[in-house]
């Protein structure tokens, strides 16, 4: 039998069919144990991902599929798909919290590990007062409760 | 909305393991929601920010970071690069805590122009079932002991280490106690 011929639809929370590869769905690591405990058929319902945030993790999968089935020439792939996922991941706050939560849904790893580390490029050089503005977190401690926490974690604040 | 915030905790772990912990501990000042998410991090990742730091920075920093963590949770990452006039037996300490929460991932780095200043590691690390990477650079590591057991180590690095006895030996018998190792580079 012939795996890389079969063809699988994933269907999203709006019903809408997308038809991939069998190797493509298998990326979805959610999916791959589904086949593998024998569960035999063609459609497989994501109702947690919309088809916008779908359509873009069966675009990561199928390029990862893709380069990893060409031989040889190893290194000029491997920064190709470099290249691809730091393009890929280059998209506004919302869409990639949606990829982030979507990547972990269906357990996706590269594509969740690429969107965490975007997160924390963003953020990891920021002030408080920037991120908080940045992700609209509401800073729910009065004065004397920030202060507090500024004096417990004061070790860590000094260069 | 603020996305960020409502992602699982499990998540949010994620995004700050890719941190330095020093960064990771600031998010405390975030809101409630972030007040100690920081003591739940399983990655304890610190670099001295030059090669002339006082000798106590980095002990202040990581003695209160490993004191303050929630003990229960397992570390999984330890990176430490630290000057030479970080105190040994402080080095040795932290690796000990690391070993008893269970850490899987250990670099070790000593920044230095000149000379390394011996580090002893503790007993426990040569035998720790919990480790899976271990990647010493730039140091000099003395007392290793005889009795070595790595079962879950798959990758071992020592780039510029230096024994005290025949740095071929010390190799030999940290080599014989790997089981599984797949990677190992000596440079």
């Amino acid at each position: 039998m012939s795996e890389s011929n079969k063809k699988i639809s994933l269907i999203s929370s709006e019903g809408e069919a997308f038809e991939v590869s069998e190797a493509v769905a298998r990326e979805f690591e959610i999916v791959a144990h589904m086949l593998e405990d024998g569960c035999s058929g063609s459609s497989i319902p994501i109702t947690t991902v919309d088809s916008n945030i779908l359509g873009k993790v069966i675009e990561y999968c199928t390029k990862h599929v893709e380069v990893g089935n060409v031989e040889g020439n190893s290194e000029k792939a491997e920064k190709d798909l470099e290249e691809f996922d730091k393009r890929f991941i280059a998209v506004e706050m919302n869409t990639l919290f949606s990829l982030i939560l979507a990547a972990n849904y269906l357990n996706v790893k590269g594509l969740l590990n690429i969107g965490c580390q975007k997160v924390a490029d963003t953020i990891k050089d920021m002030k408080p007062e920037e991120v908080r503005s940045i992700f609209n977190i509401e800073n729910d401690y009065t004065p004397a409760e920030e202060e507090v926490v500024r004096k417990e974690n004061e070790w860590a604040f000094q260069p | 909305m603020d996305r960020l915030s409502l992602l699982p905790d499990d998540l949010i772990f994620k995004i700050l393991s890719f941190f330095p912990s020093k960064a990771i501990v600031t998010t405390s000042l975030l809101s409630k929601r972030w007040c100690s998410l920081w003591k739940h991090v399983p990655n304890l990742g610190y670099s001295d920010p030059y090669i002339e730091s006082e000798y106590w920075s980095a002990s202040r920093f990581i003695d209160k970071f490993l004191l303050l963590q929630d003990n229960a949770h397992a570390l999984q990452t330890l990176y430490l690069c630290v000057n030479r006039s970080c105190p040994p037996e402080d080095i040795e300490t932290w690796v000990g805590v690391a070993v008893s929460r269970g850490v899987r991932d250990i670099l070790f780095y000593q920044y230095s122009r000149t000379y390394y200043c011996p580090i002893r590691l503790p007993r426990s690390l040569y035998t720790c079932d919990t480790l899976v990477t271990l990647s010493l650079l730039h140091t000099f590591i003395v007392d290793v002991p005889l009795a070595i057991c790595f079962p879950s180590l798959k990758s071992l690095t020592l780039e510029s280490v230096d024994f005290l006895l025949s740095d071929d030996d010390i190799v030999h018998r940290l080599l014989s106690g790997c089981r599984v190792l797949e990677d190992l580079k000596v440079v």
